[in-house]
């Protein structure tokens, strides 16, 4: 309770500096929000592993560590996140270091267009009647934070009958400071009906220094409007992650989701999908890969909430060394969405036996006239197999890196963005090599 | 090329092999014949590394090297190839990234360069020739959704890409129809030569009318019980093997 008490009081301590720091330039309307979402922290505190959606993620961690918003915006030179840049030149990029944007660094949209991608602070100040009931999250007690800090992310409105071709990457990096940071990301995406576009948010450490991230994005997909977001996570070995994604999904809307997690010590990524009108496709992919001593913890609910939609769910986990993975998945049907598909898997590799994965899949069923499955295996890699590589002349280790390798394949060869898949497979790659050096 | 002396192999504990003694020089084709559970399948296996079939006692020596004490993949790049009885499927490993890997490993055991992707794809067109391959299967995953008769003929080809010293063909006629039989046999064939051997495991003579062998022997409880030449393979194919309990 102590550990728990503490955190609440140095947050407190947190936002008044936040506040101060804001020097009362903003939008009353949106004081409030944050006020009041603050406050909801304060009445509600924070969960333990007695709860059951954190038994097997200990959030002591987390709050044993003070963190701080970082006061200053640091010295960044262009060359020094050109590896974080995807390979395509098309792009619209927004960069964001410790959770502030960099305009220098972004390649944005030609202003007086229909289509709005910008950074949040800006639509904030400009604008504060478009996103304000939008910053209203306090479904838990982490949203809350981001809402009490809200002060920069991404805005991107699709109006409808938009199509935009250019993939739209966000990149939140995190600089070195004297002591660590946190930074709070809010992105905001709505597309209109018929709208369609992709997304990629990436997130990672331009340095070794230990950072936490607090990252909430709440999308909104109209009508018929088809979206694939990929959410990349390769922060460091000494960093805290702590995502939210929020989707509601209207009538014949697609959402084609990948969750790639690579970095960080302690991730928690919570995943909420509302399928609120008929005919909704919502497809859900994982990877995640874990050595040393890092924790990563996926948790995804997925409601179906009205009658014809379809999910599918594919997480798969790579655990070496120490690692800890954790992953729960609910697939609630309401009463009344009749013929809901939905189907679920979890698999993850284990290649030490030291590394763990706890997975706790859930169904709970409303409705009469649905199909639900859900599989979750956990296994090492298959010795048949190894012998079969060895036997034409690859060596042991050679063959399980192989097969490894192929193991995250059936999630990225699902990706559709070429450069993003690339990416992925040269983060791979690199990991593989790290451990066990291998070069493909 | 090959010389086993008083070989025992157990599998689970279970003795399989009781005392094989059998030599192979270059240019030669063995048979190996006998009911099921003689311990063909085993002697393949043990040949080839498997982990899980212990060497009890005896010896084999490849080339004048001695066998048992080289991992698996040194065997095949030293070109002691299997041709499984079940090949494994690999889903996400590609036929060519497979091959082409193994391929660069036995050529760099053998000090030479590591081929690259144009001259790698040239041989592989030529080689899928040799078995009658639809070159769609060479970008799919290994093995994987191919059926019975495909596998065993990606096996044929395999081995015609690699180029083996010493082929082992555990039962790869098993499952084929005549068809298949006979492409994958002339796949053989082709491949033979007087510089490398085969060693030809097979239930059924048929197989053995297409390949024609220098040598039969009849396994029988884990022991050779009977050798000769290919006529031993007709004999047998008439009378059965309960003449030679």
């Amino acid at each position: 309770m102590n550990v728990i008490n503490n955190a609440i009081n140095n947050y407190s301590a947190e936002f008044r500096k936040f506040l101060q720091s804001l020097n009362g330039s903003q939008d009353p309307a949106i004081q409030n929000i944050r006020n009041d979402a603050f406050f909801s922290v304060q009445e509600n505190g924070f969960p333990t592993v007695k709860d059951e959606s954190w038994r097997f993620t200990d959030l002591t961690p987390l709050f044993n560590q003070p963190f701080n918003l970082s006061a200053s915006k640091g010295i960044i030179k262009k060359s020094d996140i050109q590896k974080y840049i995807l390979s395509d030149v098309h792009a619209l990029q927004l960069v964001f270091i410790d959770g502030k944007f960099y305009k220098e660094f972004s390649r944005m949209i030609n202003p007086g267009q229909s289509i709005e991608v910008k950074n949040l602070a800006e639509v904030m100040r400009r604008e504060p009647q478009k996103v304000k009931t939008r910053l209203m999250r306090q479904e838990d007690s982490f949203s809350a934070l981001n809402t009490a800090f809200v002060n920069d992310g991404s805005y991107i409105a699709i109006p409808e009958n938009r199509e935009i071709r250019e993939t739209i990457h966000l990149i939140f990096l995190s600089a070195a400071h004297k002591n660590p940071t946190v930074s709070y990301i809010r992105n905001i995406i709505d597309l209109g009906r018929n709208a369609q576009v992709r997304i990629v948010e990436s997130y990672y450490s331009l340095y070794n220094q230990t950072a936490y991230c607090n990252t909430l994005t709440d999308i909104r997909l109209g009508e018929n409007s088809k979206l694939e977001h990929i959410k990349l996570q390769n922060e460091n070995l000494n960093g805290f992650h702590l995502g939210r994604l929020f989707i509601d999904q209207q009538r014949d809307s697609r959402f084609h989701s990948f969750s790639l997690n690579f970095g960080g010590a302690w991730v928690r990524n919570n995943l909420f999908a509302k399928l609120s009108a008929p005919n909704c496709k919502n497809l859900l992919y994982g990877l995640y890969m874990g050595h040393k001593r890092q924790h990563i913890d996926n948790n995804t609910v997925i409601e179906h909430a009205a009658p014809r939609c379809e999910s599918r769910e594919l997480y798969q986990g790579i655990l070496s060394d120490q690692a800890h993975g954790v992953f729960s998945g609910m697939i609630y049907v309401h009463p009344g969405a009749a013929k809901t598909d939905a189907r679920q898997n979890n698999n993850c590799l284990l290649l030490s036996p030291k590394a763990r994965i706890d997975s706790k899949p859930q169904l709970e069923i409303y409705a009469d006239d649905v199909k639900c499955t859900h599989g979750a295996t956990v296994g090492r890699l298959d010795e048949q197999q190894i012998f079969y590589l060895r036997s034409r002349g690859l060596g042991r280790q050679q063959a399980k890196n192989i097969l490894t390798y192929a193991y995250a394949e059936k999630v990225v060869e699902k990706i559709n963005i070429l450069q993003v898949r690339d990416l992925i497979d040269e983060i791979l790659l690199e990991r593989l090599q790290e451990d066990t050096n291998f070069r493909k | 090329m090959l010389e086993i002396k008083d070989l025992h192999a157990s599998v689970e504990g279970k003795e399989i092999l009781k005392g094989i003694n059998l030599k192979i020089n270059k240019g030669e084709i063995h048979a190996i014949m006998g009911p099921n559970g003689s311990g063909k399948s085993t002697l393949a296996n043990v040949l080839a590394g498997k982990p899980e079939y212990k060497v009890t006692k005896g010896t084999v020596y490849y080339q004048g090297k001695n066998l048992l004490e080289m991992a698996p993949e040194e065997r095949a790049r030293a070109g002691l190839f299997l041709a499984f009885q079940y090949p494994v499927e690999i889903p996400g490993v590609s036929n060519t990234y497979f091959l082409k890997t193994a391929l660069n490993e036995k050529r760099k055991y053998e000090g030479l360069q590591e081929m690259d992707a144009a001259e790698f794809l040239k041989l592989v067109k030529e080689k899928t020739k040799i078995v009658e391959m639809d070159n769609s299967l060479l970008h799919r995953p290994v093995n994987e959704g191919f059926s019975g008769g495909e596998k065993k003929r990606n096996e044929i080809f395999q081995m015609a890409v690699l180029e083996p010293k010493l082929g082992v063909l555990d039962e790869t006629d098993s499952g084929l129809d005549i068809d298949a039989l006979r492409i994958v046999a002339n796949g053989v064939n082709k491949i033979s030569n007087s510089q490398n051997a085969f060693m030809v495991i097979t239930h059924y003579q048929r197989l053995l009318d297409y390949i024609i062998p220098d040598f039969v022997h009849v396994l029988y409880k884990g022991q050779i019980v009977k050798s000769g030449d290919k006529d031993l393979a007709l004999e047998l194919e008439e009378k059965g093997y309960d003449w030679l309990k």
